[in-house]
């Protein structure tokens, strides 16, 4: 016998804010955000018979949706392409290093106090703003990497990025969200 | 030395892999010397370990929820 079973007229009230959460941490606009839980629900209804009852139906609902988030990115793959060029370029015309690759004077990490290294829900904030600033291909691949905890052989794959540069956009990407750190909260 | 931009691409590749014993040498002589290399790692490493208990207590208001429901539940059945 299952031992979990689905409660479909339920789900909007128990679960959406929680999907709603999830997504807002791995996609940067709102609306979008709510499509995509639109979607998973949509999904799950369609697709019920399938369920076999060996996870939670929430567990379920969130693998739904991260392969919803999953299939946004890769609709965006015309823009990620883009955005790897001008990663490429970005490298050139680097504001955090000097020409021997060197920290530059004003790249160069401040000490940050410990006083301002909480994890209150203003800080969260913040810090879900910093990440979003960064580009969507910067953006997906670190929410991938460091928030789902995806291997870099899986990213690659999924989002169709070669090895090297995908280091250099993980390294890139820490060096702007470090950076939007230290000005927006830390100082 | 390897300079600080290879030292960190050389870091973030040590998380997931294993280095040569070259390149892990390259690293940690870097990183003996390099006070702004290290200052960097320990902030990532913070950061990092914050990213995974990341929440942000978002909701739902009443109108979208009320919209949520109109397009999901005629798909019930």
């Amino acid at each position: 016998m299952a031992k979990h079973q689905l409660h479909p007229e339920q789900w909007i009230d128990v679960f959406s804010d929680l999907l709603l959460n999830y997504a807002l941490i791995r996609i940067k606009e709102r609306e979008i955000a709510k499509d995509l839980v639109q979607e998973t629900f949509l999904t799950a209804i369609r697709t019920k018979e399938q369920y076999r009852g060996e996870i939670s139906e929430m567990n379920w609902l969130f693998l739904i949706l991260k392969s919803r988030i999953l299939d946004h990115y890769k609709k965006k793959k015309e823009v990620l392409e883009s955005q790897l060029k001008e990663a490429d370029d970005d490298e050139d015309s680097d504001d955090f290093f000097n020409s021997t690759g060197h920290w530059s004077k004003n790249g160069a990490p401040n000490e940050w106090t410990t006083d301002k290294m909480v994890r209150s829900a203003e800080f969260m904030h913040v810090l879900n703003e910093c990440k979003n600033r960064l580009n969507e291909v910067q953006n997906a691949v670190f929410t991938m990497k460091y928030i789902d905890g995806e291997d870099s052989e899986m990213i690659c794959k999924e989002l169709n990025i070669s090895s090297s540069n995908y280091w250099v956009l993980v390294h890139r990407a820490k060096l702007k969200l470090r950076e939007c750190l230290e000005k927006n909260w830390m100082t | 030395m390897i300079c600080c931009k290879e030292a960190g691409i050389l870091g973030e590749k040590m998380g997931e892999k294993k280095l040569s014993t070259m390149e892990t040498f390259k690293l940690m002589y870097h990183m003996v010397w390099c006070k702004n290399c290290r200052r960097f790692k320990k902030q990532i490493d913070w950061i990092n370990r914050t990213l995974k208990q990341i929440d942000l207590d978002e909701k739902f208001t009443q109108e979208e929820k009320g919209d949520l429901k109109e397009k999901v539940n005629p798909e019930m059945g």
